[in-house]
């Protein structure tokens, strides 16, 4: 439950953050398979 | 002429294509035809409630998504160097070219006084208003498509000054169509920006104009490799390239098709994090959305991967097909089926069989026009005349 302005974008902001942090260091796994294959050619 | 020369002109002209492509068009012009006489009422199920429908969701919407190939692998090849790309940007192009002809047609369809289409350029004062900013981008972008589709076309006419004149602008309009494009592509979503109330939550987002901006990117790359192989199979004799060079092609298109995907997955899943929508997905809607997310973006992505990493065209093309379809999705969504969600159901919007008909005839007419130019022009293969141009 969010009671102010501050409270609702201190809990999206704050979860945003934790998401993009996911996302890049899937965003690592995720180039290493599609590349990986490229430097045995 | 003698008789049977005559007769294999009859049967050249009535093939099964040419005859199906000749229905389709002469029912869309009779449609258009009864449209523009008696008005939209008589042809579409638009309303004053749903004034957007089938021809702005698909032929302007997805259309100039679509037809983002141009920009994408002319930018690829002449900004960034990426030069094995250079076989497939004059199908691109005439891609893009003919793409945008028929949303500018689409859109004449549409607009209820179709005579005002200048109006944005003369008489109204709204440079604030996005749709000022996407009726200047498309009018000047389709522009710069045509001139960059000339180059064939001057080949084609045997006119070298005018072919190495052209040439010459390749760099400044390759600039002038990323930049023209990032704009207008981004602006149709940002035109949604006004429609909190409208919008289903789940697809109304601040960042919406970047959703916009990376699919048409996504788009472009999987029409690159439908038309490619489509265009290669129907003009396999014009072909220079080698089916390796072809194959690797795709498979880098591929590759770029998985990132592209991967991070418009990434941008959406963030935007509903920002908007706290999360509990949203455990409803009826949600389960709309999550199969447009997870079957049109997130199945397309892997296997956009998996074709690259395993070199499968096959692959390749299927998610090309995902991914076209789930652009497609995406702008019916936002146009109309996600679009007055509140509004009871007997006021929902669902196109009429005319409007499915001009649709067809729109992507028929553009096949057709495609078909023209590539059996005489040098799209396919480069002209022996202009080695140097190349």
């Amino acid at each position: 439950m969010f009671f102010t302005l501050f409270d609702f974008l201190t809990h999206t902001k704050g979860v945003t953050y934790v998401l993009v942090g996911i996302f890049l260091l899937l965003f690592l796994s995720f180039w290493r398979f599609l590349t990986e294959r490229e430097a045995d050619r | 002429m003698s008789a049977a020369s005559g007769n294999d002109g009859r049967r050249g002209l009535f093939t099964p294509f040419n005859v199906v492509a000749g229905i389709i068009l002469i029912g869309g012009a009779i449609i258009l035809a009864v449209r523009f006489t008696t008005g939209l009422a008589s042809t579409t199920n638009l309303s004053n409630t749903n004034p957007w429908g089938l021809w702005i969701g698909f032929d302007v919407m997805a259309g100039v998504a679509l037809a983002a190939g141009g920009f994408v692998i002319s930018s690829a090849v002449f900004l960034f160097g990426m030069k094995e790309y250079r076989p497939v940007v004059r199908p691109a192009l005439l891609t893009g070219f003919l793409g945008y002809s028929l949303v500018v047609i689409g859109l004449l369809a549409d607009l209820g006084r179709p005579w005002r289409l200048p109006f944005p350029f003369i008489k109204q004062a709204g440079p604030t208003s996005p749709l000022f900013e996407v009726s200047l981008c498309v009018a000047l972008y389709l522009t710069t498509l045509f001139v960059e589709t000339t180059p064939a076309i001057f080949e084609w006419l045997g006119l070298k000054w005018w072919r190495r004149l052209v040439g010459q602008m390749t760099i400044v309009l390759t600039v002038f169509g990323l930049i023209l494009s990032t704009m207008h592509q981004s602006t149709l979503g940002a035109m949604y920006m006004v429609t909190p109330t409208k919008l289903h939550p789940l697809w109304y987002s601040s960042q919406i104009p970047v959703q916009f901006f990376i699919s048409a990117i996504a788009a472009g790359i999987a029409m690159i490799i439908i038309e490619g192989w489509i265009s290669h199979r129907a003009f396999h004799d014009q072909v220079q390239i080698t089916d390796d060079e072809f194959r690797n092609i795709n498979y880098g298109l591929a590759k770029g098709g998985a990132v592209v995907l991967a991070t418009y997955f990434a941008v959406k899943v963030v935007a509903l994090a920002l908007d706290n929508e999360w509990s949203l997905l455990t409803t009826g809607w949600g389960a709309w959305y999550l199969v447009e997310m997870i079957g049109f973006v997130l199945a397309p992505c892997l296997l956009f991967a998996v074709a690259h990493r395993e070199k499968n065209l096959a692959m390749a093309r299927a998610a090309a097909g995902l991914t076209v379809a789930g652009v497609v999705l995406n702008r019916f969504n936002v146009t109309f089926i996600a679009f007055n969600w509140t509004v009871p159901q007997a006021m929902r919007y669902a196109p009429a069989w005319t409007e499915v008909w001009v649709t067809v005839s729109l992507i028929t007419l553009g096949v057709v026009v495609f078909k023209w130019f590539a059996a005489r022009m040098p799209i396919m293969y480069d002209h022996p005349d202009y080695p140097a141009l190349h």
